[in-house]
């Protein structure tokens, strides 16, 4: 039965959880996320006493949060809850999605149902050439050479002179805007 | 890499999710050992999962590499352990509800059977009751149809109190057989007893009561053989199934002849009560008895059938017994209903007077 669990993606087992309160595919969704916690916890561990009841009272409230939100991004869970954990903030209350957040998920969620449907994938293909016309010209050329031409991180960092983290926040801002941006055009039709 | 996919298939790239680095694929990705395809992929997921990407530039620094394995190995047994066992639990639960659900239908099927063999067993003594009772129930109409000669059989003892009728029946007891086996050797003994007695059957009005009781007994004995009378009793008593309508209708109260006393003498099984005592009060008179006869028709004066037929006959009484304002009243009274038999008594009153 583990075994059959682990072959399901992060939204089956959530659905599981949430619709029949499994505990089995609970631990499944949570063992895969695992080292994960472990290795974003690492920093923050003094001693391994405190590890000891950090993992266990971390995955009992990542189970808490998963069967009570909304969201199946459990990545996105997972590090608010670590972070908040480790941090002086509130840990009752996980943080509200922000609004470009809602716009990525939203049209990542489109893009999965468009599926076979090539009306609707060609439609959504012109939004988004549209919406990339929009971006700036160093946007548009990492986005190009990215996610079209496939390169590679280190590489884009090398010819852009600087570093795999900035390149990623590049990229990260050019979703930002093209999710956003295909959101407000669809509020205003 | 794949150049030959078409720029729309390649620009939903960039908002397709990828799932997150699993257990060996972040050591590999920072040791770079894996394929540009995988390492791309990986490098698309970075973009967007912070959790990820701060997870690999900690495990940047190789200090942290063992206590991240073990760490993770801990935590995935805790993991197993904490949610596993629950799952066991769950399952012994189930193993525990199934057997309890065992039980229980063990225990509904075994009372249904218990039910069934006890109504079966009930259904059938109640059928055996029913088949008990059924030859009973299947008698009563024979009995129902007996009730209609009883009435007569119940006035029948109350009609052989006379004892003409209690000398007959003597007879079949004495012999053991029924009246109508009686063959001529019976008809011999009665031929016998018929020329030993006397046989006074005439006018004995000069006799007394007790000469005249005696004179019944005997006039109703010496009837012939039994033959005769076997034959007669079922002649009148074809009479009588008929005659009520007839009497009803036509109500004949003529003047007694001696034909009608004949008839009326051995009619004894079907005839109601008020007319055996009707005829029975006739024989009286003609037997000379006028006094019994007398009680007898006043019995009867009240009675609505015979009231006029015994008023008149009561009359004929008085008169011959030489009480002749009683007979001169009860006639006015006859003619007063103004029945069939006013022209009649009119007529013995005339001649009295």
């Amino acid at each position: 039965m583990h075994l059959l669990l682990n072959n399901l993606t992060d939204k089956e087992l959530l659905l599981r959880i949430r619709k029949h309160q499994d505990q089995e595919a609970a631990g499944a969704l949570l063992d895969r996320y695992s080292h994960l916690l472990v290795a974003l916890s690492l920093p923050h561990l003094s001693a391994e006493s405190r590890a000891e009841t950090a993992f266990p009272d971390l995955t009992r409230q990542l189970y808490a949060r998963l069967l009570h939100s909304t969201t199946n991004k459990v990545n996105e869970v997972l590090y608010a809850l670590v972070t908040s954990y480790f941090s002086m903030r509130d840990k009752t209350q996980p943080p509200l999605p922000l609004p470009y957040e809602q716009a990525i998920q939203r049209l990542e969620t489109r893009v999965e149902n468009a599926g076979n449907n090539p009306i609707e994938k060609e439609a959504l293909a012109a939004q988004l050439e549209k919406a990339f016309g929009t971006l700036q010209a160093d946007e548009q050329m990492m986005v190009t050479r990215f996610y079209l031409e496939h390169q590679s991180l280190s590489d884009l960092a090398e010819s852009q002179h600087t570093t795999t983290d900035e390149v990623r926040n590049k990229l990260k801002g050019a979703k930002k805007k093209l999710a956003t941006y295909l959101m407000d055009q669809a509020y205003e039709q | 890499m794949n150049n030959n996919s078409s720029r729309q298939e390649r620009i939903f790239k960039i908002f397709t999710p990828v799932r997150c680095l699993n257990r060996d694929q972040s050591l590999r990705y920072l040791s770079g050992n894996m394929t540009d395809v995988e390492k791309h992929l990986i490098d698309q997921h970075l973009v967007d999962c912070d959790l990820c990407h701060e997870s690999l530039q900690i495990l940047a620094d190789t200090h942290q590499h063992e206590p991240y394995e073990r760490l993770s190995h801990q935590l995935s047994l805790f993991l197993q352990r904490e949610y596993a066992p629950q799952a066991r639990q769950t399952e012994q639960q189930i193993r525990r509800t199934k057997r309890n659900g065992r039980t229980k239908e063990g225990l509904i099927s075994s009372f249904w059977v218990v039910m069934f063999v006890v109504v079966g067993i009930g259904g059938i003594f109640l059928l055996r009751q029913h088949l008990k009772n059924r030859p009973l129930v299947a008698a009563t109409p024979q009995k129902t149809e007996e009730p209609q000669p009883a009435p007569a059989g119940n006035e029948i003892p109350a009609v052989r109190e006379d004892e003409t009728y209690k000398t007959v029946d003597k007879k079949p007891v004495t012999s053991g057989k029924p009246p109508a086996i009686l063959t001529q050797y019976n008809t011999k003994d009665t031929a016998a007893k018929v020329k030993k007695t006397p046989a006074p059957v005439k006018d004995s009005a000069s006799l007394k009561k007790k000469a005249a009781k005696d004179t019944i007994r005997k006039t109703v004995l010496p009837v012939t053989d039994t033959n005769t009378r076997t034959k007669i009793e079922t002649a009148e008593i074809a009479t009588q199934k008929v005659d009520p309508p007839k009497e009803e209708k036509t109500t004949p109260p003529v003047k007694p002849t001696p034909a009608e006393e004949k008839d009326t003498r051995p009619v004894t099984d079907n005839l109601s009560g008020d007319e055996f005592l009707y005829r029975t009060a006739l024989r009286y008179q003609q037997q000379g008895d006028i006094s019994e006869a007398i009680s007898q028709f006043k019995r009867l004066s009240g009675n609505d059938k015979y009231s006029e037929r015994a008023k008149y006959q009561l009359a004929l009484c008085y008169r011959t017994k030489g009480q002749n304002n009683k007979a001169r009243r009860l006639f006015r009274e006859v003619i007063r209903m103004e029945g069939s038999m006013k022209s009649m008594a009119q007529a013995a009153l005339d001649n009295m007077n």
